[in-house]
């Protein structure tokens, strides 16, 4: 198995290549949205802070934001969920290996790549911006592992909101309504402790926190070493469930598949 | 083989019809008792589609209330592979073949009936099923366009498991037989048709699968690719013993490969068995050709037969098989006839009459 994510992983790279522009502009797409939030509430903070937060924190907030965003992000929309709308899926279900490693592959050979983008972008705003970090060591290291696992978490939802192609032509719309979400409760809009509590609570009851803000929280030494456990628990209890709602999704969606067309 | 009264109907064929079928003259036993690596019985597959009038108030009302219709793509078919047999699944556009061959290659699941290929039931998916079968559509590739076809072989070295020295020995014939060296470090989507389609071929090859169900492997391609592609199929059947389910529009590709097809038409089965007697079922007619003597004016023939041409003096009539003695007797006897020949319809305007709509006169040339 690890040998066919490999071969899959290097002919990603090979893929991606070769749409340099599309590849550009979709890495981009990380990097965008937080900036403008970045520029919004470093100004809204000006030279005296808000709500304790100075404006160097909003800046290294927000650029670590852009990192995790791309490591973490789920591109399975335009990948898994085209191949089951344009029929290709059959091509992969012919093959002796589960569809998703590929998926997978492409997943993780679209956010490697996409460094070679997002870490100069991110060092040139660094430079402009000049953000205020508070951190250790340990923290920005437990926080890299939580972009893995956030990373993990939003393959599986990505993935099944994907699968749904099998049932719906138009899964982009489950995935409007996830990405909605995603932008106002993964501490996008403004960090989670500055929202309103009905908000934050939602954000972490969901699995929204574990699938962006928590990682970025760890990195930018919010966190104590309990709230931080707390934090992994909650990841690692969505990640099961993702897993299973996933195998389920893609059980049942390939009995329909071979039920209604193939 | 069936004979003419095997069939009911022309329609359905039954469980000890299937092994009979199995051991004639067309689909011979193994001598060593190998089972058939494809064996099909009374498949049926039943899709459910949604359908609507067209316009803007049916639109609106289809939000509501859906109406779904059943549709029967395959209806209680039945027959067997022989090992190293290539087979030719013949019928019109619709009726059921592409159906049968997604049911065989596991990515549809029967409605009811069962499927058996290499002891295998498809819709399983087993990998020890899928690492010995391939299938080959040839309207829609199945390789990596962005990537060169020689990477694309790569990914299936690894997925298929295949050791350096298996892959290097299979990839060194595919090439030579296909003559892909040129092709290899090409992308695919800047490959024509006739490349992209070789190289579909070895990658689904690759692997040296026991199985090959090609669906339309030479559509679209120019008349020296198809029998390129057509030499490189017998080829690989001989050199391999696989076994070859084959659906094809092309009268060329049947003739020259498959001893033996299967006809279906909306989803039933109506003839299993050598191409050279499918005229016999399909087409139970003669052409007799005609000369007269005094062929300044000749005489209507129309009450011989139906005149399918007429031309230099000479006229072709088309005439029952029962009949055509009786008629060419009547010929001899009432005309003065300077030459007359018999002869069976050319195999391809039989099945020619399988693929126009007038099939649809089938079943009742099957029952007569």
């Amino acid at each position: 198995m690890i040998s066919t994510f490999g071969i899959y992983f290097t002919t990603q790279w090979a893929s991606f290549l070769a749409y340099r522009v599309v590849f550009f502009l979709y890495s981009m797409w990380a990097i965008l949205p937080p900036l403008i939030y970045l520029a919004v509430w470093s100004t809204v903070a000006g030279a005296g802070g808000i709500a304790g937060w100075s404006k160097g924190e909003f800046v290294a907030y927000y650029l670590t934001f852009m990192v995790v965003n791309h490591l973490a992000g789920s591109i399975e929309i335009h990948t898994a969920s085209w191949e089951i709308q344009q029929g290709e899926i059959s091509g992969r279900l012919l093959l002796p290996v589960h569809p998703g490693i590929r998926t997978l592959a492409s997943n993780a050979g679209f956010k490697t790549i996409g460094m070679v983008v997002v870490v100069p972008s991110v060092l040139l705003l660094a430079v402009l911006f000049r953000p205020e970090f508070h951190t250790t060591p340990g923290m920005v290291a437990l926080g890299v592992v939580a972009t893995l696992l956030a990373a993990a978490l939003q393959f599986l939802i990505g993935y099944t909101i994907a699968l749904l192609s099998f049932w719906i032509t138009r899964a982009d719309a489950a995935d409007q309504l996830n990405m909605v979400l995603l932008f106002l409760l993964s501490g996008q809009v403004a960090p989670l402790v500055l929202l309103p509590d009905a908000l934050r609570i939602a954000a972490t009851v969901l699995p929204y926190r574990s699938m962006l803000s928590f990682p970025v929280e760890l990195i930018t030494g919010q966190l104590s070493g309990t709230a931080a456990a707390i934090g992994f628990a909650l990841q690692g209890a969505w990640l099961v469930v993702a897993w299973f709602l996933m195998r389920f999704t893609w059980r049942r969606g390939v009995r329909r598949y071979a039920a209604v067309g193939g | 083989m069936l004979g003419p009264d095997d069939t009911t109907r022309g329609q359905r064929v039954t469980r000890t019809e299937t092994s009979s079928r199995t051991t004639s003259p067309t689909t011979p036993a193994p001598p060593d008792g190998t089972p058939p690596p494809i064996v099909i019985s009374n498949l049926t597959k039943v899709y459910r589609v949604h359908e609507r009038e067209a316009g803007l108030r049916a639109s609106l009302g289809s939000l509501i209330r859906r109406k779904y219709r059943d549709v029967c793509a395959v209806n209680d078919i039945s027959f067997s592979v022989s090992p190293g047999e290539i087979v030719g699944f013949l019928g019109p556009n619709g009726a059921g073949k592409t159906t049968t061959l997604k049911m065989l290659a596991g990515l549809l699941h029967p409605t009811s009936g069962s499927v058996s290929v290499l002891g295998h039931e498809p819709f399983k998916r087993e990998r020890a099923y899928l690492s010995r079968m391939a299938m080959v559509m040839g309207n829609k590739g199945q390789l990596q366009w962005d990537i060169p076809a020689g990477d694309a072989f790569l990914v299936n070295k690894v997925v298929y498991k295949l050791s350096d020295a298996d892959f290097r020995a299979a990839l060194g014939e595919l090439t030579e037989l296909l003559d892909l060296g040129p092709l290899l470090k090409k992308q695919v989507r800047s490959l024509s048709l006739g490349e992209r389609m070789k190289c579909e071929l070895a990658a689904a090859l690759l692997h040296r699968p026991m199985v090959l169900f090609l669906d339309e492997p030479t559509i679209g391609l120019d008349v020296t690719m198809q029998a390129r592609i057509r030499h490189f199929i017998a080829d690989y059947n001989k050199r391999t013993g696989a076994t070859v389910l084959l659906t094809s529009h092309y009268m060329a590709d049947v003739v020259a490969l498959c001893k033996r097809v299967v006809v279906i038409h909306e989803g039933r089965l109506l003839f299993d068995g050598a191409l050279a007697q499918l005229s016999d079922r399909i087409a139970p007619f003669k052409l007799l050709t005609v000369k007269l003597h005094d062929a300044e004016s000749p005489p209507s023939l129309d009450g011989y037969g139906e005149v399918q041409s007429s031309e230099d003096g000479q006229t072709t009539l088309r005439v029952r098989r029962d009949q055509a003695p009786a008629v060419t007797a009547r010929l001899l006897a009432e005309l003065p006839v300077a030459d007359l020949t018999v002869e069976d319809p050319p195999i391809e305007d039989v099945i020619d009459q399988v693929f126009s709509n007038s099939s649809l006169d089938l079943y009742g040339t099957v029952k007569s």
